[in-house]
């Protein structure tokens, strides 16, 4: 999406312009959390979250996707009701699914850092640097519903991930074609 | 979005007037009490510190009850699973499933310790505007060492205004786009495919046009992220450190007992 013809010669900073895209992205995650799309092939309604986690991670890159997830916890935080299913304040975040929360700031650093570093952007690489992001969310996820859930690993996983699985490998394929031809 | 959206009820309590920041610190300290308590007389003296504080809001319980409905699934869940896997005495002896005291008494904690810590920030929602928390949790951060971040605690406010700021216009849009869309024949159960896409790209060519507008906008108006002033100039009162001392003095007390 750069390098459209401007028509003043004003040229933003790119650090200001993508401050700006973070804001925008943070707000289409909170408003992931709204757009409910049933799936045939999954029990779970599947919500757009975690597709602009992807996309701020390998799309905004290493600062400023971190910075963008940040923001969105810091919304959630405040008392908009941002998180899945219109939950808000700090207590999601010390709750059971509160480590999925955390898993989007690590994963988007994560994503950002890979594609950062290793440098390539088609769509293959793209897939895998999100692929190791939506690890991380999981591994995060389930870790809190282990530690403050008090579930026991089986259980965990079978809560939550197995359910979420279809649905996210989708988001992750169409948020690797985002990022292999688009870009801020 | 439902109109539970913004979680803030008007009025002019005491807990209104506080500052932001001794409402923060206030959730996080109780928060931390709630996670450490692991006996249901603590539990109760706190469920009843929650219902004066709430009583002192004057916001209605019933409105703050609806902050835990989103992840009511979450505690039932975890409070079942605990019911029947804790090994201990039977309450009713099943063949497959045998729910215990020692579960019961489990789950009932755990499902009351997610419920207090989500009621809690229900009442710190409720009392203070979004705008007052984020210039709290603002001032709050100014301290800490965001250089290494490449930001400063105010660009991270400004991002916070303009994500709220964002997340409305692109809901309105979202809604007219589709509504635009079905004028022309749009039929979503027919192709879903086509139908995203439909949506999605005109929504998501409006939301980047507008940031880039935003964007000039603020060049233009040479915004900086170094040093900026607030509509809402935050001030300690005397009343807000007489709350952080009763509060202290709660907490201390809570763990000496």
């Amino acid at each position: 999406m750069e390098g459209k013809n401007k028509t003043g010669n004003i040229a933003p900073s790119s650090e200001l312009r993508k401050m700006v895209f973070a804001s925008l992205f943070a707000a289409m995650t909170a408003a992931g959390a709204y757009i409910r799309i049933p799936l045939p092939i999954s029990p779970v309604p599947v919500t757009m979250q975690i597709l602009f986690v992807f996309l701020a991670g390998s799309m905004l890159k290493r600062k400023w996707g971190t910075l963008c997830m940040l923001v969105y916890t810091l919304l959630g935080i405040a008392g908009l009701p941002v998180f899945a299913g219109g939950a808000s304040g700090p207590g999601v975040i010390l709750g059971p699914t509160g480590g999925y929360i955390i898993g989007f700031i690590l994963a988007a650093f994560v994503i950002g850092y890979l594609s950062e570093k290793i440098g390539k952007n088609d769509y293959l690489s793209n897939a895998l640097y999100i692929g190791i992001g939506l690890v991380i969310v999981y591994a995060l996820g389930v870790n809190q519903l282990v530690l403050v859930g008090k579930l026991d690993l089986l259980q965990a996983i079978t809560l939550g991930v197995l359910p979420f699985i279809p649905g996210d490998l989708l988001k992750l394929a169409v948020a690797a074609h985002i990022a292999s031809r688009y870009r801020i | 979005m439902p109109e539970t959206a913004f979680n803030y009820v008007y009025g002019d309590s005491l807990l209104h007037r506080l500052d932001p920041r001794t409402k923060l610190a206030a959730v996080m300290c109780l928060s931390i009490l709630v996670f450490r308590e692991e006996s249901f007389a603590g539990m109760g003296l706190l469920i009843s510190f929650f219902l004066l504080l709430t009583g002192i809001s004057g916001v209605r319980l019933s409105f703050l009850l609806r902050s835990v409905r989103p992840l009511l699934f979450f505690i039932f869940f975890i409070f079942c699973f605990q019911l029947f896997s804790t090994k201990g005495t039977p309450i009713i002896p099943l063949p497959v499933l045998t729910p215990t005291y020692e579960g019961l008494r489990l789950g009932a904690l755990l499902s009351l310790r997610f419920g207090l810590l989500l009621l809690y920030a229900a009442l710190l929602t409720a009392s203070t505007l979004p705008s007052q928390i984020t210039n709290g949790i603002e001032r709050l951060l100014r301290p800490l060492p965001l250089r290494h971040l490449g930001v400063t605690s105010f660009d991270l406010a400004t991002m916070m205004s303009l994500s709220i700021r964002f997340l409305p216009s692109f809901l309105e849009n979202a809604a007219t786009i589709r509504a635009a869309q079905l004028a022309r024949g749009l039929d979503l159960r027919h192709d879903l495919r086509r139908g995203i896409t439909a949506i999605a790209v005109p929504l998501i060519k409006r939301s980047v046009l507008s940031a880039e507008e935003v964007t000039e906008a603020m060049e233009s108006r040479c915004y900086q992220g170094q040093c900026r002033t607030s509509l809402h100039e935050l001030r300690m009162q005397k009343l807000d450190w007489a709350a952080l001392l009763v509060l202290g003095a709660f907490s201390l007390l809570f763990l000496a007992v």
